[in-house]
């Protein structure tokens, strides 16, 4: 594991001494256990484990979707834990964009209104659809804006979501196994995609994934096993 | 068979806590309320009308004319073993504390009615008892009609001090001593616009109200057995004149049956759109519930279960649902019922008998076909689903019910329309209507939303993602929408354009127009009368006389009801002509065809419209029978009338001297303003058989007519409403998982709580006001055009209503979509991870 976060740059996202358990009937179970990590503005950084090790789990308490049951979260600066749904909301409009590994694109949207949506939840002030078309066309889905999704393949269902994610121009991009349900060759091409458009926006991307491959592109790579940080 | 209870309780429990199965057992409820409360209601107005058919007109048969009854009528019933009484019906004032009101007076002989009975209660008892529980007494009008008392409707009642409950007929004085509640041919009757005064025959001539040429009804009843009916029609019909006309019960049964029938089916037909809607919402549901159990059926066969007994079993369960929800449903019906039973007896006087049970039978009959052929089509669909769904998880979801779930409820639909109805060619008109309206609509609302989408450029605000989301299924949101725009119409246009139509004719009527009319004037009033109107009014019209005649023969052939197809012409060859002569066309009528009087010489003008229903032309030669005088001329010229002037028009008016011999009465027209009860009773004390009829009364009564049965049908429309809801929430049930997912990407990409919660209330919002809008709109129009083609007056709609139905349509379905998915406003977004 590859776990020192370059000192040269602030911290955007971190955790200290993170727990998160979950009760089922008189059991408590262990999800994430003292999870310590810090990572820097403009780096790529993954976390990596085996399924259940707990690293979407991980990714939600980064990213404020969910909250930890001990221990901090920062992210942008702000501590999580003394922020409420809503404020945590707010803190990710227009800051933290999001891909995930079932694209989640609305159906009956087309690419570009997808995109747009991202756009109208940011308030960004003018030119939405043009934005969002730019954001298309940036990653190879130019003549298909109209297009709903059920009229794309796998891979341009990703592709539009990345350029959801990425139309706000996102301070932090978290992607959630983003490849996970894509063939080897697509998952390579998305893969580039998404480095290319970090490093191009000077993003922080926070990124899931069982592929170690894909991990070991990250400028920190870091491993969970049964909820742990190992090295 | 304990525990088999237990368990079905259980399932009960289970499945109740679905909301799928909740929309469904709500829709069905609706469903069993509205046929319950309409189908009750029905049974109750029938019931009083079969309370009466013996009693229907009083006897088992009457002669009626509109002179004065032969003796010989009477005699030769008498001879043959019938019993007879008589009665004689007219309008005439009636002078209540020093009021002046136009009443419908019934001189009735003392065995009136031979069949039925009069129910009536004590004056005082109204006074006391008004909306009470108080029983009415009941019994025949010779037990009780005393010399010297009358009975009165219950509007007259109420103006009754009790104390000194006297009314003055023409120069007699009556005290009021009971309220009539109901009378032979009077289920219907307090409708009418005069109401009833019930006096005594014998004291009838002391009135001095009826004269040879006066508009009365004379009739005579008999009673007895089919043998000596029959004899008394045979001998009778070939003595019968041309004013004079022989009903047997039956006959006349079956003309009020169809009245009824008619009011009962209207009813139906208004709830019609209700029950199709809440069809819609049960099959949501059902839907809904398929999608949850989708794998059930696949389940059973995988354990080795038979599907036979899977479907025995769901048939059951079903069965087992729909009975309790539909007598619930009939339950709450009977209440709404009741209530509006309530109002009409408050409103009305009229008293309905207790309904019978078949309504609730056929309603749990109903609620038991519309579950089983809802539910068991999809229940069978279950069996076909491959077992190898259960391997492949997402493979079920492709699996549709198929045509054969919209193929039961579209027959569904078509049944109950065809039960509601009670005519299958009458069902299909309204179910044709309906689909046409639906389509407009849908059309309308379809480019409207097209529209808004193209127009409104994209932009951060809530009510811009919620157009978008409705834009985004814009074929839906059109159907959701019309569902609603169809209620808004209704309701704007029977609770708002009906109103202001009304007020808009009244402003259309010029300034100076008459608002008395002095009937029943006799030739030697004609003078006195004229000097008293020139110092009391502010302006009159010319005296008209007026004879009243039957039109015998048109063109040499003998003229009766049997000789036309068309109501109008039937009305106008069974019913007397108010004919009168000129030497000019009265103002406000218009020379359309033919000459002049004074080019053409005598001869008759006629109507356009009367021209038009009984066939004639220029040239066709009338022959009248006028008090027993034969009066023979052409027809020299059309014309049309404004029939709004509020001055006297005729259908035929003859040219001056045509009618030199025959017996008359005058008619005039004045306008007397503010003091017009002072002026009828000037005119009562002077001239008691003159009857004064108030235009602004008579409108005002007409008013509260239209206006009870416009809020009965906004009251069956507020149902419409609530089934659109019902449809609203099954479909917003149908995406709860979409939803749930939309909400929860919204929320990772910074949406606050409140920003999702003013998008879903934008949305619906935004919906609600289109349709508001829509309908509204079309209301406001329609009203329009029937002003400006129908009944050719200006109406400028109130552009505020427009607002107000959007408004009002935006808050009821921004209110009911949020509702129903605010509880996804909690969905966490962290869901969205990891697939």
């Amino acid at each position: 594991m590859q776990s020192n976060p370059s000192t040269t740059r602030s911290t955007v996202v971190s955790s200290h001494a993170l727990f998160k358990s979950v009760h089922l009937g008189n059991e408590t179970i262990d999800i994430l256990e003292d999870v310590t990590l810090n990572i820097a503005d403009n780096t790529t950084a993954a976390v990596s484990g085996t399924s259940g090790s707990g690293k979407t789990t991980l990714l939600g308490l980064l990213a404020g979707l969910d909250t930890p049951s001990h221990g901090e979260v920062k992210l942008l600066g702000e501590s999580l834990s003394e922020l409420d749904e809503d404020r945590r909301a707010s803190l990710r409009r227009g800051r933290v964009g999001f891909v995930f590994q079932s694209f989640h694109l609305l159906p009956n949207l087309t690419a570009v209104e997808n995109v747009s949506l991202a756009l109208e939840v940011a308030g960004q002030p003018d030119s939405i659809e043009t934005r969002a078309s730019e954001a298309l066309e940036r990653v190879g889905l130019g003549q298909r804006l109209k297009h709903l999704p059920s009229q794309l393949s796998g891979g341009e269902q990703q592709r539009v979501a990345l350029a959801r994610a990425m139309s706000v121009r996102p301070r932090v991009l978290f992607a959630d196994e983003p490849t996970g349900n894509l063939d080897h060759r697509t998952s390579s091409q998305i893969a580039d995609l998404i480095f290319e458009l970090t490093t191009e926006l000077e993003s922080t991307l926070v990124l899931v994934t069982h592929d170690r491959m894909l991990a070991d592109r990250c400028d920190v790579h870091y491993r969970l096993e049964d909820g742990r940080l190992v090295i | 068979m304990k525990a088999q209870w237990c368990s079905r309780l259980g399932q009960f429990r289970r499945e109740f806590r679905l909301a799928e199965f909740r929309l469904l057992l709500m829709a069905l409820f609706f469903v069993a309320t509205a046929l319950s409360a309409v189908g009750l209601f029905g049974d109750r107005v029938e019931r009083a009308m079969q309370l009466q058919t013996g009693a229907l007109i009083g006897a088992d048969a009457l002669i009626s004319s509109t002179r004065p009854i032969a003796d010989e009528y009477t005699t030769l019933a008498r001879a043959m073993g019938l019993d007879t009484a008589q009665t004689v019906s007219f309008l005439s004032m009636a002078v209540i504390d020093n009021d002046s009101r136009l009443a419908r007076v019934k001189a009735v002989s003392d065995n009136y009615p031979l069949r039925g009975s009069v129910i009536s209660r004590a004056i005082a008892d109204v006074k006391e008892t008004t909306g009470s529980n108080a029983e009415p007494i009941e019994g025949r009008s010779d037990a009780i009609l005393q010399p010297g008392n009358a009975w009165v409707a219950t509007s007259l009642a109420r103006g009754l001090d009790n104390t000194d409950s006297s009314l003055t007929l023409g120069r007699s004085t009556f005290k009021a001593t009971r309220q009539i509640l109901l009378e032979p041919q009077g289920s219907l009757g307090s409708f009418r616009i005069a109401p009833r005064i019930f006096i005594r025959l014998d004291q009838l001539d002391d009135t001095g109200l009826i004269s040879p040429a006066s508009r009365a009804s004379f009739r005579l009843l008999v009673r007895g057995t089919q043998a000596e009916l029959d004899q008394f029609a045979d001998a009778i019909e070939p003595r019968l004149q041309p004013y004079e006309r022989m009903d047997v019960a039956d006959l006349r049964r079956d003309e009020v049956s169809s009245t009824v029938g008619r009011v009962v089916s209207y009813l139906n037909l208004s709830i019609l759109v209700s029950v199709i809607l809440a069809i819609v919402a049960m099959a949501l549901g059902a839907q809904g519930l398929w999608r949850r159990q989708i794998h059930a059926g696949a389940l059973l066969r995988c354990l080795g279960g038979s599907h036979k007994k899977w479907l025995r079993s769901q048939a059951l369960w079903y069965l087992g649902v729909a009975i309790p929800v539909g007598l619930a449903g009939a339950a709450f019906g009977a209440l709404l019922q009741w209530f509006a039973v309530m109002l009409v007896h408050s409103a009305s006087g009229v008293s309905l008998p207790p309904p019978g049970i078949s309504p609730v039978i056929e309603v749990i009959t109903l609620s038991v076909v519309a579950i089983l052929a809802i539910m068991l089509p999809l229940v069978f669909a279950q069996g076909r689903v491959p077992v190898m769904t259960l391997l492949r998880s997402g493979q079920g979801d492709r699996i549709q019910a198929g045509s054969i779930g919209v193929l039961s409820v579209v027959i569904l639909i078509a049944v109950l329309s065809v039960v509601l109805a009670g005519d299958i060619k009458l069902a299909g008109i309204v179910l044709l209507a309906l689909a046409v309206a639906g389509v407009l609509f849908w059309i309308i609302i379809r480019v409207l939303l097209g529209g808004l989408a193209a127009a409104v450029p994209a932009h951060s605000s809530a009510l811009y993602i919620g157009l978008k989301n409705l834009t985004s299924n814009a074929r839906r949101s059109a159907w959701l929408a019309s569902a609603f725009g169809v209620t808004v119409f209704a309701l704007v246009l029977l609770g708002v354009v009906r109103g202001d139509l009304f007020d808009a004719w009244s402003k259309s009527v010029p300034a100076d127009a008459p608002n008395l009319f002095l009937v029943n004037i006799q030739p030697d009033e004609v003078e006195p009368i004229g000097q008293f109107l020139d110092a009391q009014a502010e302006s009159r019209e010319r005296f008209y006389a007026i004879f009243r005649g039957r039109l015998i023969m048109i063109d040499g052939k003998t003229v009766s009801e049997d000789s036309f197809d068309n109501d109008s012409a039937r009305h106008r060859a069974s019913h007397e002509f108010n004919l009168t002569e000129s030497d000019s066309l009265p103002e406000g009528n218009q020379l359309i065809e033919g000459k002049s009087f004074a080019v053409s010489g005598p001869g008759f003008s006629v109507e356009e419209g009367t021209a038009e229903s009984l066939g004639l032309g220029i040239g066709s030669i009338l022959f009248f029978d006028v008090g027993g005088i034969r009066i023979e001329a052409p027809v020299v010229n059309i014309r049309s009338v404004r029939w709004d002037s509020m001055r006297p028009n005729f259908f035929v008016l003859g040219s001056d001297g045509l009618f030199a011999d025959a017996p008359r009465t005058y008619i005039t027209a004045a306008r007397v303003v503010d003091k017009t009860g002072r002026f009828t009773r000037m005119v009562n004390k002077d001239y008691p058989a003159v009857t004064v009829i108030d235009l602004e009364m008579i409108i005002k009564r007409l008013r509260d007519l239209v206006d009870q049965a416009s809020t009965a049908v906004s009251v069956v429309f507020l149902f419409t409403l609530a089934a659109a809801l019902l449809v609203l929430i099954g479909v917003l049930q149908g995406q709860r998982q979409a939803r749930r997912a939309e909400i929860a990407l919204l929320k990772t990409f910074g949406a606050s709580r409140s920003i999702v919660r003013r998008t879903v209330v934008a949305e619906f919002a935004l919906l609600g006001a289109i349709a508001g809008l829509v309908g509204g709109g079309l209301a406001l129009f329609s009203g329009y055009m029937l002003a400006d083609q129908v009944f050719g007056f200006i109406y400028d709609p109130a552009w505020r209503w427009l607002f107000l139905s959007a408004a009002g349509a935006a808050v009821v379905v921004g209110a009911t979509g949020y509702w129903s998915i605010r509880s996804l406003m909690a969905v966490r977004p962290v869901r969205l991870l990891a697939g």
